[in-house]
């Protein structure tokens, strides 16, 4: 059956060559289009581990000592907006900065983002945890120094080990003990991968430049005035920034929206091309082929075979030129490093096949069925 | 004639509704690919105010300072004086200008424009502003983020911004430190509610004081960061304004030559003013990174700082343009031929009674340039569409792209030439078939 419609295409080679090139086109665009949607919205349905909205950060350049900090944390505790303050570095979700560090002195090498920060921080973001909690105060005076890890952390180097209580050495000399393990801390964005990540309380040397602010539920734009001529009042100059986390997390998305949106417009783009080159085709058929089936259907064949005839034409004709597609394809994995798994590869190369075959059948139906209601007295005629 | 053409054409469009339908739907989502194009194209690339001499204007956004690689040269020259052997060591710097040890850019200083720049002869004007100056501003508590620019008064004469009420600021306001400001109509309505005027009223520039305003300008439709500023006030504001001995600084050159065929000769005059520079401590050898405005767009895409990309950039935009419509003309074609081939019966009557191929060719095209106009028509409500999605989404930032004026002309262009090509190639094959082949294959 294949085989004679394989045929029945190749006689008019001339006339399917181009669609042929445009459907091998096609699989190609939408195989990279879908690996990029699966792989990155594969992310965004992850939790993300914190809390975005009602969220302020203001980042200012000054070094402030301790007592300062405080007495600026009491006083923004003082106004009914705000619901929790936490000081930080400057490293914060959607921000873009990150911090690293690892090492294998403990026998587990460990590689991990992290962050430093005060007791609050688990509160201003509302960080779900998987076991134990945030470090508090009465944490920090110890011998070791609390820290609390993403749940990612301890699958990934702490195996077979009770991660809560776990003690290492987080840099040389400096011994940590595990106290609460995060569900999920993705602070890089809604897009992006999770990886292995740690929250530590301040040592001396770092700046405590980044103040992360929860206000309550509802609280209108006047705030970042308020904060504004706070902060004007307080550093007695203009060299602070203060940004709503809500915004800052929609410009990180649009870095992943705007190659998705142009990829998927050239995808729309050709699929709207096969569509006009397979009605051309199919109408071509149907119009120079009335008397080949007028005597198919004279010879016994019922509306229904004819129908198959020609939306099997198509589909032969979209196999053979996702077989081509698929030649090439299944050699990009093994030459060069994708950014995604295999399985997200062949998921989308699932996807780009499941649409186009999906698309030819639904388009050539109607035409399909304009050919079968052509009456054999009438084809037969013309001849 | 073309009643009856035109009645025809309908006639036959509608016979065979499924095919119209998706002719029109292939026509109007191409035509709206290539209008969307030309509306992004003539807002960034066009002569439109404030970039109507765009041809004669000249940017240095930056300027490069290179060291060379040194080599030390010890050379041993051995005598023999009176049977005692003696060495004389000669010890020299040689400077090697194939390496480059270091280099650095930045934007230029305003002490390095007014020796250097400023006595330059061939341009007409020359301006220094810078167009970078963020503000945060509370009107009504809720935050505006603005960006200034600083400008002098050439600026206003290089760049012809459409003035709604007021005008620029002068040379003396410069030179004097006026504290005036031109703002942009979008951020006066922001910052001071919609008034009638907001000549004279004042803006607060942080801890510079308040602004009265001079002048109001029409938002701009372009990316062009030298003009694309909320508000303007005098360069002397700046803070490195009359700083002295400085190469690197924070400011844009803009130089306007008398005519486009100038251009040239202030590019060579630029390597002139290089060549005058002597060799500092730190750095051997300066250029300017001079781009027209057509090279400053197309950084955002491709090149660096060094490069100038902008005819690159426009003829890789029109091979993709052409592929965006060499793709839908050939489906239609093909679409089109069957179409025709359909009416052979018709045109073997027609040609049997003395019609000239001429004019079933005219018919034919005729017919498919009404059916492009139709889809053009759809075309430009998509494109409407979607420019406003766009507009809004801030995919491009806060520019605003248009549907207007050249964009409509354009856009005919665009649908008569769509309409011509794809309708040409079957309409003349079908002409030219003879009457005897047309009236035997068609049914009666």
């Amino acid at each position: 059956m294949i085989r004679h419609y394989f045929k029945l295409l190749w006689k008019r080679k001339g006339k399917n060559a181009f669609l042929f090139a445009e459907l091998v086109l096609v699989f190609w665009v939408l195989i990279g289009a879908f690996s990029l949607a699966v792989y990155k919205f594969n992310f965004y349905s992850q939790p993300l581990g914190f809390d975005w909205k009602d969220r302020y950060r203001i980042y200012y350049s000054e070094q402030l000592d301790s007592l300062a900090l405080d007495r600026m944390k009491s006083e923004l505790l003082t106004f009914p907006e705000v619901e929790a303050v936490s000081f930080s570095v400057n490293v914060a979700p959607y921000l873009g900065n990150t911090w690293a560090n690892g090492n294998d002195i403990n026998g587990v090498n460990f590689n991990s983002y992290y962050l430093q920060a005060d007791e609050d921080y688990a509160k201003v973001w509302n960080i779900p945890f998987h076991r134990g909690h945030f470090y508090k105060k009465e944490d920090l005076g110890g011998r070791y120094i609390p820290i609390v890890v993403n749940k990612l952390f301890a699958d990934k180097y702490l195996k077979d080990k009770e991660p809560l209580g776990y003690r290492f050495q987080f840099w040389a000399g400096k011994e940590v003990e595990i106290v609460g393990v995060m569900k999920n801390f993705r602070f890089q964005g809604d897009f992006e991968e999770e990886s292995p990540m740690s929250i530590l309380p301040f040592n001396k040397r770092v700046s405590k430049d980044c103040i992360s602010i929860k206000t309550v539920a509802g609280t209108g734009p006047q705030i970042e005035k308020k904060l504004n001529d706070f902060m004007e009042s307080t550093l007695k100059s203009s060299e602070f920034g203060i940004v709503k986390v809500e915004d800052q997390r929609s410009f990180r998305n649009k870095i992943t929206y705007i190659p998705l949106g142009i990829v998927g417009s050239i995808a729309l783009f050709l699929m709207v091309n096969i569509i006009l080159g397979l009605f051309g085709i199919l109408r071509y058929n149907i119009s120079k082929r009335v008397p080949e089936i007028g005597l198919r259907k004279a010879l016994g064949a019922s509306s229904r075979d004819i129908r198959r005839q020609f939306t099997g034409e198509m589909m032969v004709l979209t196999l053979m030129a996702f077989t081509l597609s698929l030649i090439f394809a299944i050699q990009v994995p093994f030459l060069f490093v994708m950014p995604w798994s295999k399985a997200i590869y062949f998921t989308a190369i699932g996807l780009a096949a499941a649409l186009i075959f999906g698309l030819v059948y639904f388009c050539s139906l109607a035409p399909s069925h304009q050919a079968a209601g052509i009456l054999p007295a009438t084809a037969l005629h013309e001849e | 004639m073309l009643k009856n053409y035109f009645k025809i054409a309908i006639k036959v469009l509608l016979r065979n509704k499924l095919y119209t339908f998706i002719s029109l739907f292939g026509i109007s989502f191409t035509l709206m690919v290539l209008m969307l194009a030309s509306a992004v194209l003539e807002s960034e690339l066009g002569a439109q105010p404030p970039l109507s001499k765009r041809a004669r204007i000249l940017f240095i956004p930056s300027f490069l300072a290179e060291q060379f690689a040194r080599e030390t040269v010890t050379k041993l020259d051995t005598t023999h004086l009176d049977g005692v052997m003696k060495i004389d060591t000669a010890v020299s710097t040689k400077i090697n200008e194939a390496e480059i040890t270091s280099t650095s850019s930045s934007s230029l200083a305003f002490s390095l424009i007014k020796r250097k720049i400023r006595p330059m002869k061939t341009p007409e004007l020359i301006s220094a502003f810078v167009d970078y100056a963020p503000l945060d501003v509370f009107p009504e508590g809720e935050k505006l983020s603005l960006n200034g620019c600083l400008a002098d008064a050439n600026y206003w004469k290089i760049f012809d911004f459409t003035f709604l009420e007021g005008g620029p600021f002068t040379d003396m306001a410069v030179e004097n430190q006026d504290k005036v400001i031109v703002i942009q109509e979008n951020t006066a309505e922001k910052y001071f509610g919609k008034q009638k005027s907001y000549l004279g009223r004042e803006l607060v520039w942080g801890m510079n004081g308040a602004f009265k305003v001079v002048g109001v300008v029409k938002e701009v439709n372009t990316t062009n960061r030298a003009v694309k500023a909320d508000f303007f006030v005098p360069v002397s504001w700046d803070q490195q304004y009359r700083s002295i001995d400085q190469q690197f600084g924070n400011c844009v050159v803009a130089l306007l030559a008398r005519d486009q065929a100038e251009v040239g000769q202030m590019e060579k005059e630029l390597r002139e003013v290089e060549a005058t520079f002597q060799p500092t401590d730190d750095f051997d050898r300066f250029r300017f990174l001079e781009k027209d405005a057509t090279d400053i767009y197309a950084w955002n895409f491709m090149g660096s700082q060094l490069s100038r990309d902008g005819q690159a950039f426009i003829t890789y935009i029109f091979v993709a343009l052409g592929l965006f419509l060499l793709i839908p003309v050939l489906n239609l074609v093909n679409l089109n031929v069957t179409r025709i081939f359909e009416r052979s019966s018709e045109i073997g009557v027609r040609k049997a009674f003395g019609a000239k191929s001429k004019d079933l060719l005219l018919q034919f095209l005729f017919e498919n340039i009404l059916l492009t106009l139709v889809g053009g028509v759809i075309g430009a409500i998509l494109t409407l569409l979607a420019l406003n999605l766009l507009n809004s989404s801030e995919v491009f930032g806060s520019v605003k792209f248009s549907f207007r004026g050249t964009v409509w002309v354009i856009s005919i262009v665009i649908t008569l030439i769509f309409g011509f090509v794809s309708g040409f190639l079957p309409a003349w094959k079908v002409s030219r078939t003879t009457v005897a082949s047309a009236l035997k294959s068609g049914k009666l």
